[in-house]
């Protein structure tokens, strides 16, 4: 049988992007899913975010004719700000319930993302600047006042980020959510204001019908472009030749598939980890790469409750300080008492998905019966004002859970964590491994986090670009 | 510091005073105030020589030779129980990080010795292997015994056949109702073995050997003849004649196994071992420096001397500090460096060990040396050669 | 009434070190001192009859070789001991001593790690690489962000070449050092949590932040860039004091023709058509200058001496932002007889190096998060010296001065004041020495506890902060203390930085003075 041109591991939807990006441009593409449905972590409905599509570099795949319905309005965010009371931001609209100040700082709030965002996403959403002439390229918009700004507020910890623009405290805590999610710090941790200026810088369109949705319309793409897909099977080693170039993959069957190159979806630290037997890696590369830090502290929680009360799109967090108290205990290995909580809609009808952040790991003693009743009680004692009591949660994900899901070492919803040092070279510049012919095309690759679809774009891209010199196999490489 | 077990015999022989610190041990430098004797009782008759500072692993476990056939250039696998081989290590790039030997001395078990710590390095490397590495340095005492007589004392006091122990073999036997491992090795270049002993029989062995050694004129030998020994020997020091791959500060000062001519301890086509790819690539394409030996011409010298009205002065000491190595007599074109060398009284001969660019390494090539002469600085010729200045048969050799 | 070249507001080791250079170059110089002593946060005072403690800064190794030789300090009484150990006692074991011999230290580290004690020369290494690359941009001015001029391409390129001078693993870590915590650089090498204790502890000293907090890698590196005779990353102890650092550079000063007035509080700063004309003092008189300098931290000097209405309001927010959050303090003893340490008795060698009471990484992350809501720790991290071991002159014979610096003590408290706070602050500090050092308590002969209030107080240090200003990454380099305050000019046409809140920052370096004097005569007005 011939080799396939490339196997990527991991139908997650930057996997399946890759894929189909890939396959249109001619390549064999086999994906791999250890599941029996594809999605990766948006299949299951466990994200909420579905508002950061970056359609630009998706655009050759034509997702409308597959079914992709976009909006261009987001679901406005709601804060809990007291007992049942909440106020609402929205990019578009003024925001509703906000005292004068807070109304005016959520203003200059905007007024700030604004103006660093577009200079933020221009940096994102290309492959990391490595060549001279890419340093250049840059080098205007280092000269520019968003540059200035940017350098200046991305350091700032989310604390004092927010207080610069907001007095109200638990509205301070909501918006600072998208930092503890990236990161591995709470709330007074510098760089807070780097995961919330990228979490802004990273919206795009909406989704209509979520993740499961998209998902479902990039692998149909994929499809039709002859990607084949294998679901329920598991990678268990890439294999590499003696020249050192990627060349297969044996499954967990003992089947080995060969290939010319392997496009990674998954996480990093288990190519490193498990993926990769020794002599397949340089020394220094795997001691880099066994400290790529991806400490999860995030839990997803399905909630049933009869008649939600709250609107989706509702984030619950007790105010800066509790927050940084909470992580203070996490990082002991205690279950803090409270969490920033982010509430939508569930997949069902009479369902609400929950996702708790500062959730240590895990625990002193590990996630035994007691510890997960003990966090789900303790979540529920924190939604129960804004909740009928008769809500349940019917099921729990710790970050352990995820790990082994998932197979996220650590258990990162980004499966490495977006600290600055890691930003850059995730897991290594420019999406090739150290070994000839392996790519990273997941969420743990540039420029990583949200549903952006940019890692699996960029990698094809990368990866076109680096068989272009090998022949004329791959005929339509330039349309990637 | 620490100190090996023989320290307080060794503090009643060393009459200079001359003590050295190795890998935080004490070490004796000489014993007497002139170590030529010494370095005469290697090759005349026998030497002991403290060498417990040498770092010393124990590898086991099931996976223990797959392990270190991936850490060391030598394929271990093929290495036989009781066989000890010689071999270096490298990190990707395919620089030396440390040399050493590594001995089989059961099916899933081996001695690793080195002359620096590996512990950390081997460690990195054993995830995911059934292996087990124990530091047994201050645990395990070790004696070399080297010379030509070194067999007939050493089977005076044992209990099994030296005789029939080969090169590079080891052998179990029991000295003074201690129980001791022997292997054919050493650092000298002559016949001689190397003996593992228990911390706690170490005195006791020390003993038995000095006295039955008397007979045989056998002396307990430091540092410096020893260093002249392996000079003569052609054998490489780490930190002299290279510098670990990990330790160097930039690149220029890292050695692959090529250029420090252990290129034969390489066995490039098997499984992956660390560093493969780059050595395969330098083996194809070649090495940029090789390590030779030089012959600094005796007649240039002592002219220079006699110029001056002198008597040609013999350095007294071995040395080792890098000096400079050009192609021309103007001492315009450097094509290397020497970093050892010393008089050998044996070939009467003085000899260095030099890193030379490999366009002017072929034996027989003639280059200039720089040697300072009283108060100036002159070229003297050098001729390259295989480093092994001295090899008597008697070190491979079976007694018939 | 002459009028000056040049005015030097502060005769802290930087203003002297910029006084000297100007004075050197020709110019007339004055410096005016408000306290009655020089040196500002290098200073040497008898406190307690015999004894002489470096009152505030207390050791020294970042001091520029190169201002040195260029002023010829060693004439003028600079005299630096190289210390051999850093040493760091524990409830169980021998303690761990880190000595400048190798083998030595590896035996002691693989009391607890073999793997660590193994690993320690290649961190060395790495270290001294990332050392070497500091020094390029440590030894000039900061180049402006963007900029064409030759002179920032020039420093560009020297960064350039420093930085592609390192194989490509260790650039690939530079980058990362930066805005890495020092717990999770360390965590690339170490295991051992005893040995990641106080390597992780230079990674916070003089900022509020725990050792787990991104950022601190670079401190890290701050306090391993010093080099003392080439030897990177060595601290050494002043002879008589880090006042003695001082007062070699006010003796160059002088000898190259500057004034140096003490007990002379600066009221303002004179203004004529928005540029700077000399000062006033507190007790009014003025003195005219071509050009003031000012020593001041930025906020002291542009709030204090100049006023918030003659300053461009971006200037003004921009500062405002400028973060000090002071958080150390220190503890300054003396001592009947030497302190004995449980875990290892005698005033051996082991005591003649810095001391530093950082068991592991868990205890100072603990330390940090007291903290950080605003109340001093209980268990802080220590830093202690005993120069009377190595230096005789500072004690009476048989006697010692036990000099300690702590963290945390944040500036702000979240309750009460520092003055009802500050006994209790030396009694946890007693305290946790006691825990190691049995009997400390009875061997006191007198001690001083300065809060970061009293470090304002005293040594006009805004909030306390020893270096004008936390060296994290948003205010370091082409940033230090702002983007527009960053190449030792103000917005007030002749008045120019050289305190530490410029760049390279804190510490007793002497290159702020440097490069400050330096900027100041390159300038169309000198
Ligand atoms: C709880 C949680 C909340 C999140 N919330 C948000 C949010 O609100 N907004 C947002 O934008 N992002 C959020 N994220 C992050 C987002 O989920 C990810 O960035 C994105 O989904 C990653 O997609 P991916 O394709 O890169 O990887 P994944 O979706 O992780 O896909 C990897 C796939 O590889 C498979 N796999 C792994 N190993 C193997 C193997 N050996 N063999 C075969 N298959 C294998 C896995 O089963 C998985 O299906 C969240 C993540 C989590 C966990
Ligand atoms: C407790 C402590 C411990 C430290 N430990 C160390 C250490 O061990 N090693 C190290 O390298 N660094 C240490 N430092 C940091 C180092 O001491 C400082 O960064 C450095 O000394 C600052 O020097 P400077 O000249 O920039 O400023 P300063 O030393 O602050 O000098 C400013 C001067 O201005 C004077 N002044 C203030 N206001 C006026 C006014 N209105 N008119 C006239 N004069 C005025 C002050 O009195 C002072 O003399 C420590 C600092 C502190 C506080």
């Amino acid at each position: 049988m011939k080799a396939y041109d490339a196997i990527v591991i991991g139908a997650g939807l930057n996997g399946l992007t890759a894929a189909a990006l890939l396959a249109r441009a001619g390549w064999r593409i086999l994906v791999i899913e250890q599941h029996n449905e594809v999605g990766g972590l948006a299949g299951p409905g466990i994200l909420h975010d579905h508002g950061s599509l970056c359609t630009k570099l998706l655009a050759g795949l034509r997702l409308q004719d597959h079914g992709l319905e976009l909006t261009r309005t987001a679901a406005p965010l709601h804060a809990a700000t007291g007992a049942g009371e909440r106020v609402t931001l929205s990019a578009e609209a003024p925001a509703g319930g906000l005292s004068p100040d807070d109304a005016e700082g959520y203003r200059q709030y905007r007024a700030v993302c604004s103006r660093t965002v577009p200079l933020f996403r221009k940096l994102l959403l290309r492959p990391v600047p490595q060549r001279k002439a890419d340093f250049l390229m840059l080098l205007p918009c280092w000269r520019s006042a968003a540059a200035r700004e940017l350098l200046h507020l991305a350091p700032l910890s989310a604390k004092d980020f927010l207080d610069q623009f907001f007095v109200h405290d638990a509205l301070k805590a909501a918006l600072a959510v998208p930092s503890l999610q990236a990161m591995y710090g709470g709330p007074f941790a510098p760089f807070g204001a780097l995961a919330i200026l990228m979490h802004e810088a990273m919206r795009g369109q909406h989704v209509v019908g979520g993740l499961p949705a998209l998902a479902g319309v990039l692998h149909e793409a994929a499809a039709s472009h002859g990607v084949k897909t294998r679901t329920s099977t598991q990678a268990e080693e890439i294999l590499v030749s003696k020249a050192g170039q990627a060349c297969g993959v044996r499954l967990a069957t003992g089947e080995t598939i060969a290939t010319r190159m392997v496009a990674a979806a998954c996480s990093p630290k288990e190519v490193f980890g498990s993926l990769l037997r020794f002599g397949a890696q340089r020394h220094m590369f795997a001691w880099r790469t066994r400290h790529l830090r991806g400490r999860g502290t995030t839990a997803h929680m399905v909630l049933d409750a009869a008649a939600p009360a709250l609107l989706p799109c509702t984030r619950i967090a007790p105010g800066l300080e509790a927050l940084e108290r909470s992580f203070d205990r996490l990082k002991r290995g205690e279950l803090p008492d409270t969490f920033a909580l982010e509430i939508a809609a569930g997949r069902k009808a009479a369902q609400l998905s929950v996702l708790a952040h500062c959730v240590p790991y895990r625990p002193k003693g590990g996630w035994t019966d007691a510890a997960r009743s003990e966090l789900t009680g303790r979540v529920m004692e924190q939604l129960l004002p804004h909740l009928p009591s008769t809500a349940q949660v019917s099921q729990l994900r710790t970050p352990a859970d995820l790990e082994n899901e998932y197979r996220i070492p650590g258990g990162h919803c980004y499966h490495l964590e977006q600290a600055p040092d890691q930003l850059l070279v995730r897991p290594v510049p420019n999406f090739a491994s150290p070994v000839a012919g392996l790519f990273f095309c997941g969420s743990g690759a540039h420029p990583s986090g949200s549903v952006t679809c940019a890692p699996g774009a960029l990698a094809a891209r990368a990866m076109a670009a680096y068989q272009k010199p090998l022949g004329r196999l791959f005929r339509n490489n330039r349309h990637i | 510091m620490v100190k090996s077990p023989f320290f307080v015999r060794q503090m009643a022989l060393c009459e200079s005073m001359r003590w050295r610190p190795w890998s935080g041990f004490h070490a004796v430098e000489s014993y007497l105030l002139q170590h030529d004797l010494e370095y005469y009782a290697v090759r005349s008759a026998a030497g002991l020589l403290d060498v417990t500072p040498l770092c010393k692993y124990l590898v086991s476990g099931t996976d223990s030779a797959a392990f270190l056939s991936q850490t060391m250039v030598r394929n271990i696998m093929r290495l036989r129980t009781g066989r000890v081989a010689y071999t270096c290590w490298c990190d990707d790039d395919g620089k030396v990080v440390g040399d050493g030997t590594v001995m089989r001395r059961g099916k899933a078990e081996f001695l690793v010795t080195t002359t620096d710590p590996c512990y950390a390095w081997l460690h990195r490397f054993a995830g995911g292997y059934a292996v087990e590495i124990s530091d047994v340095t201050d645990t395990l005492a070790a004696l070399a015994l080297q010379g030509p007589y070194a067999r007939d004392i050493l089977q005076a006091v044992s209990d099994t056949d030296i005789f029939i122990v080969r090169y590079f073999d080891t052998c179990k036997a029991t000295v003074a109702g201690c129980p001791i491992w022997i292997s054919r090795t050493g650092y000298t270049g002559d016949l001689g073995y190397e003996l593992w002993i228990d911390r706690e029989s170490a005195l006791r062995v020390w003993d038995t050997l000095m006295t039955a050694g008397a007979g045989y004129a056998l002396r307990p030998v430091g540092l410096m003849a020893l260093d002249m020994c392996r000079l003569e020997a052609g054998l490489i020091l780490k930190h002299v004649d290279y510098h670990s791959a990990i330790h160097a500060f930039t690149d220029a000062r890292k050695s692959s196994p090529y250029e420090l001519g252990l290129g034969w301890t390489v066995h490039l086509d098997r499984g992956p071992f660390n560093g493969q790819a780059a050595l395969r690539r330098e083996k194809r394409s070649g090495s940029r420096w090789a390590l030779v030996g030089l012959d600094i011409d005796w007649a240039e010298t002592e002219a220079l001397y006699s110029d001056i009205g002198l008597p040609p002065a013999l350095c007294p000491e071995p040395w080792r500090s890098s000096v400079p190595v050009y192609r021309d007599r103007d001492r315009q074109h450097q094509v290397g460096y020497a970093t050892s060398g010393t008089w050998s009284p044996i070939l009467k001969k003085n000899i260095a060990l030099a890193t030379i660019r490999s366009g002017y390494a072929a034996p027989g090539a003639r280059l200039q040396f720089d040697m300072q002469v009283e108060h100036a600085r002159h070229a003297v010729t050098a001729t390259v050669r295989p480093p092994r200045f001295f090899d008597p048969p008697r070190k491979i050799s079976m007694p018939v | 009434m002459t009028r000056y070249d040049v005015v030097v507001v502060g005769g802290g080791h930087n203003g002297l070190v910029c006084a000297a250079y100007l004075a050197k170059a020709g110019r007339s110089v004055l410096v005016l001192e408000r306290r009655h002593v020089l040196g500002g946060a290098a200073v040497s005072e008898e406190l307690y009859p015999g004894f002489t403690f470096s009152v505030a800064s207390y050791v020294v190794s970042l001091f520029r070789p190169h201002i040195i030789r260029e002023l010829d300090l060693a004439r003028h009484g600079y005299h630096v001991i190289p210390m051999d150990c850093a040493f760091q006692p524990l409830h169980d074991g021998p303690g761990l001593a880190r000595w400048t011999d190798y083998e030595r230290t590896r035996r002691e580290i693989a009391y607890f790690s073999r793997h660590d004690a193994e690993v320690y020369p290649e961190f060395s290494r790495v270290m001294t690489r990332m050392g070497q690359l500091a020094k390029v941009a440590i030894d000039h001015p900061p180049p402006v962000l963007g900029s064409l001029h030759p002179r920032d391409l020039r420093t560009m390129l020297r960064l350039r070449r420093a930085f592609r001078n390192l194989d490509p693993e260790l650039q690939h870590l530079a980058v990362r050092l930066f805005t890495m915590s020092a717990a999770d650089f360390l965590d690339l090498w170490f295991e051992s949590p005893v040995l990641k204790g106080p390597l992780s502890a230079s990674g916070i000293i003089g900022t509020f932040k725990g050792v787990r907090t991104p950022g601190t890698a670079y401190v890290l590196l701050h306090h391993y860039m010093g080099e003392i005779d080439g030897a990177f990353r060595s601290w050494g102890l002043s002879r008589g004091g880090t006042g003695s650092v001082s007062a070699a550079c006010a003796n160059a000063a002088r000898a190259f023709g500057a004034e140096i007035r003490l007990s002379s509080p600066v009221a303002q700063v004179l203004l004529r058509n928005g540029r700077a004309t000399g000062v006033v003092l507190d007790n009014g008189d003025e003195v005219e200058a071509k050009l003031v300098v000012s020593n001041l931290d930025p906020s002291s000097t542009l709030f204090g001496l100049v006023g918030k209405k003659h300053l461009p309001a971006a200037t003004i927010k921009a500062l405002s932002r400028y973060k000090y959050h002071g958080s150390s303090g220190k503890v300054n003893l003396a001592l009947d007889s030497v302190p004995e340490f449980a875990c290892r008795p005698g005033a051996g060698d082991h005591l003649r190096g810095d001391i530093a009471i950082a068991p592991d990484v868990g205890y100072l992350e603990q330390a940090y998060d007291e903290a950080k809501y605003g109340a001093f720790s209980r268990r802080p991290f220590i830093n202690a010296v005993i120069p009377s071991l190595t230096d005789p002159s500072v004690a009476p014979p048989g006697k010692h001065v036990l000099s300690c610096f702590v963290q945390y003590a944040p500036y702000h408290l979240s309750e009460g004041a520092w003055e009802e706070q500050r006994d209790a602050f030396g009694d946890a500090v007693v305290d946790t020495l006691s825990e190691y050092a049995p009997g400390l308590r009875e061997k006191i002969l007198f001690r001083q506890v300065l809060t970061p209030w009293d470090l304002e107080q005293q040594f006009g240090l805004t909030e306390g902060n020893i270096f004008h200003g936390e060296l994290s990454l948003e205010q370091l380099f082409f940033q230090r203390p702002t983007a527009d305050l960053a190449h030792y000019r103000t917005p007030i046409r002749n008045l120019w930085l050289c305190g530490s809140g410029t760049h390279p920052g804190g510490g007793i370096m002497g290159a702020s003075g440097e490069l400050a004097a330096k900027a100041v005569l390159r300038s169309r007005h000198a």
